[in-house]
């Protein structure tokens, strides 16, 4: 059930509709209902796999804290007679057992992630070992099923695990609502990555019926199909067929392709997004935000903290902050600091952080060496400024530059694009050696000739495909900057007269089908991790 | 109060939105031959043998003439881009306006595959397809797997006749419109609707082409198998004896790539016999009987004087399956190698 078909706008009218009838304390168990449903129609194979995520996830939860109780129970009802010693023995015991659980669900869960996601990777990779060694012998491959949205449901759910470890928050005691945490439909093909603080209590409240609620979900719906299907779909023709085709262009039309697939990416994941968060604000949830104008970062840093925010802050909280503050990287940074100084002796620890998060980036991207050296082009660059911070203000100061000067901050601006845009090439390139060809062929054959002699109007989009995507782009630009300026636009737009919103209502509903593009019918983007 | 100036509010807006959609459709959609075809089947009772496919029918089978062979008023359905289940639904209307007694299915196996995805769906059957219970499973099947633009804005395959509506208005308020007036459709300059459901293309200058077709049995849509399947089904249950065709294609085209047909001419023939029916493959036609070439065709379609003679063909033939006295192999090759040899 794709996210632009009749059938899910059906669904979605249809569970509205009745999850504002019903008795408010059903509301969650409709919502789980609908979500197997939903996540059913693509297949009762993938079931098993959401199933176990969900049974031993919330299982170890139960068993984590009540480990952990019982711990307490015997400290407290031994209090008495227990030496200190014994309590911290005590302790320490829990915490390895808790730990031992912990580790034991992240691997079971990680486990069933990697085997599917990376077996035949890893295949392929030591037959190449082989074959470069003189084996004749191969490894087979298997036929693997990649369950729909298993990268999404898994790190929520491991999310989830290691805060209750961390003891953030008590287990979930009920099974069915839990399940509803892992499965909530319009999340569970492309996120955002949730966490259970934030969304638990929002499942199991009871809702009542709000215009306003609608109102917006429609509207970002309608904004988001706006971005796929006008901006996403029309530029994916000519990065479709400029990056699968790859040797036969070069220079500006190369450069053309991979601004292209910024737009398309962009507004493919982000029209997702506005399309998913939609959805469950008429439900009257609230999902987290996965972008916040990312073209206007400064830095390649600044974007990851304003691109898929959610995989960003899992990242951040659950590898970066436990690696960086893990005693063996504390014992690193210590010898750094006496080593190297303590300028880059404290930023040493970081970059390998990063290094590490981005290597998880990538691979978290797919199976393919390209996705390692898109996570790793990511990495180094966020390494080396971290590194270089010191230097570069150093030229800054010499060269009398005003950091917060508007000038400045236009520059870093495209800057970061550019480098961001080399990144594509990785990240959409057929393969890594495709990516280095078209990097080379992108200087090859740079002609201003190009520009003026209609060949970038021979990529598979017409004159006007091509002006109704700058169109599209200009409109989606001035939004992002009155966004950036911290206008809230649906509140402006909340507040014009009934006219005025109802015609851009309608303007926005009668934009897909009058500027849409029209052809084979490409699902999101992200819907295939 | 204020909850139901809300729910006041949201039904008003969609009043407007319905209002502004139906102009569209109005103003957009120009007329079509698949609602003169709907209006010719529902408007007479004593159709007696309906032949339903696709383009390749439309453009080879003349039912004026295979009712003038076999004496019983026949009506050609064949309409283009008419996927298995708008047979379906077709053959459904069919039984609620007439009474067959044979229905020729003209199965051209390329619509077993490609499977509308796009929102250009090719759906004026379903569009044109009367308000009913059977427009419902039809939305089902057909409009709920779609993308939602394609079910909602119909309008939205024609949205390129802006500059047109003026005329497409006129044309819709004119009593020929009313009157279901097959020249109140645009036509292609060489092709003419002669009635019944076929199309008469005119000779031209254009050199046909070969191409070479590619048969994948794992590639086929099995919805659109199990619609064949209720489409037999259906048949049983009216007690309506079908039959499964080929309308031919050149000889030159088979030539091309005779293990691909050859694949195809095996998969139809076990799909015709799981299902308890004939399967007469008119790609096999003896040349004696018919005598096709390449020149005959126009984008795979044949013109209209070869399409008379295939439909003198067929209507003899199917004389002969109706009186019991078909001796199949004075009408078809045993093979391709056979066709070739010829």
């Amino acid at each position: 059930m794709s996210f632009i078909s009749t059938e899910l706008l059906l669904l979605v009218f249809i569970t509205a509709a009745i999850y504002y009838i019903i008795p408010k304390k059903y509301q969650w168990i409709l919502l789980l209902v609908v979500s197997y449903m939903f996540y059913t129609s693509y297949g009762l194979k993938y079931v098993g796999f959401i199933a176990f995520t969900t049974i031993t996830t919330f299982l170890g939860g139960i068993f984590i804290e009540k480990t952990a109780q019982s711990g307490k129970d015997k400290i407290s009802a031994n209090k008495a007679t227990m030496t200190p010693e014994e309590k911290k023995a005590m302790k320490a015991h829990t915490k390895h057992n808790k730990k031992l659980i912990c580790a034991l669900i992240l691997l079971c869960n990680f486990g069933v992630l990697a085997f599917l996601k990376y077996f035949n990777f890893t295949i392929e990779n030591i037959n190449s070992i082989l074959t470069g060694v003189g084996i004749t012998q191969r490894l087979g491959r298997m036929s693997l099923l990649l369950p729909l949205g298993i990268s999404f449901y898994t790190f929520q759910s491991m999310g989830y695990i290691i805060d209750v470890y961390q003891g953030k928050y008590p287990s979930e005691k009920n099974p069915f609502k839990f399940a509803l945490f892992v499965s909530f439909f319009p999340q569970i093909l492309q996120g955002p990555i949730g966490r259970f603080d934030k969304l638990a209590c929002q499942f199991y409240e009871e809702h009542k019926f709000e215009l306003k609620n609608i109102q917006y979900g429609l509207q970002l719906m309608l904004w988001g199909y706006f971005k796929k299907m006008v901006l996403a779909d029309r530029a994916a023709i000519v990065v479709n067929k400029v990056f699968n085709d790859y040797t036969h262009y070069t220079g500006f039309q190369v450069i053309f392709a991979v601004l292209l697939y910024s737009v398309e990416l962009y507004a493919d994941f982000s029209g997702g997004m506005d399309v998913v968060i939609g959805i469950a604000q008429i439900f009257g949830i609230k999902l987290d935000q996965n972008f916040k104008r990312p073209f206007f970062s400064r830095s390649i840093s600044d974007f990851w903290r304003r691109w898929h925010i959610t995989l960003g802050t899992w990242m951040k909280d659950y590898i970066f902050y436990p690696f960086t503050l893990s005693k063996p990287m504390n014992k690193f940074g210590k010898f750094s600091k006496k080593k190297f100084g303590n300028t880059i002796g404290r930023v040493l620890p970081i970059c390998l952080a990063d290094l590490l998060i981005f290597f998880v980036v990538g691979i978290w991207h797919g199976a393919a060496w390209k996705y390692i050296a898109y996570g790793m082009y990511n990495g180094i660059i966020i390494a080396l400024s971290n590194l270089l911070e010191p230097a570069y203000k150093l030229g800054l100061n010499k060269l009398h530059i005003n950091s917060e000067a508007k000038p400045w901050k236009v520059f870093q601006i495209i800057r970061t694009g550019i480098l961001i845009n080399i990144g594509w090439y990785f990240d959409m390139g057929v393969n890594f050696n495709a990516a280095i060809v078209m990097m080379k062929n992108t200087f090859v054959g740079l002609s201003l000739s190009t520009l003026t002699d209609n060949s970038l109007f021979k990529l598979g989009l017409l004159k006007k495909d091509i002006q109704i995507l700058a169109f599209g782009c200009i409109v989606w630009f001035i939004i992002s900057v009155l966004q950036e300026r911290k206008i809230n636009i649906r509140e402006a737009l909340a507040k014009k007269p009934l006219v005025v919103r109802w015609a851009i209502y309608l303007a926005l509903i009668f934009a897909t089908p009058i500027f849409g593009y029209i052809g084979a019918t490409s699902g999101f983007i992200y819907a295939q991790f | 109060m204020r909850k139901h100036k809300g729910i006041l509010l949201v039904s008003v807006f969609l009043v407007v939105f319905i209002i502004i959609n139906s102009i569209l459709n109005f103003m957009l959609i120009p007329s079509c031959l698949t609602r003169v075809i709907l209006h010719e089947l529902v408007a007479s009772n004593d159709y007696k043998c309906v032949v339903l496919g696709t383009s390749h029918g439309e453009y080879g089978i003349d039912a004026d003439i295979v009712s003038s062979e076999t004496g019983r008023k026949t009506m050609n359905l064949c309409i283009g881009g008419e996927y298995l289940q708008d047979s379906y639904y077709l053959l459904k209307k069919v039984f609620q306006t007439n009474h067959p007694d044979t229905i020729v299915f003209d199965m051209d196996y390329d619509y077993l595959f490609n499977i509308p995805r796009s929102a250009i769906s090719g759906s004026s059957i379903y569009n044109l397809y009367p308000f009913s219970l059977d427009k419902l499973f039809y939305f089902k099947d057909k409009a709920l797997g779609m993308e939602y633009r394609a079910a909602l804005f119909p309008w939205m395959d024609y949205r390129e006749n802006f500059s047109n509506a003026k005329n497409i208005i006129k044309t819709k308020l004119s009593s020929d419109y009313i009157n279901f007036n097959p020249d109140t459709v645009n036509m292609v300059d060489n092709n003419e609707y002669e009635g019944h459901g076929h199309i008469y293309r005119e000779r031209t200058n254009r050199t046909e082409k070969v191409d070479l077709v590619k048969f994948d049995e794992a590639g086929i849509d099995q919805a659109s198998v199990e619609y064949f399947r209720k489409i037999v089904k259906l048949c049983n249950a009216n007690n309506t004896k079908i039959i499964m065709i080929t309308t031919p294609v050149s000889v030159e085209q088979i030539n091309a790539s005779s293990d691909e047909f050859n694949k195809a001419f095996t998969y139809l023939s076990k799909l015709a016999s799981d299902n308890h029916i004939p399967y007469y493959n008119f790609n096999l036609v003896k040349d004696s009987v018919f005598s096709r070439k390449l020149q005959d065709y126009n984008i795979g379609h044949l013109y209209g004087d070869a399409a008379a003679s295939y439909s003198t063909v067929l209507g003899k033939f199917l004389n002969d399956v109706e009186d019991g006295q078909v001796t199949v192999s004075d009408y078809f090759y045993d093979s391709i190698t056979d066709l070739k040899n010829k």
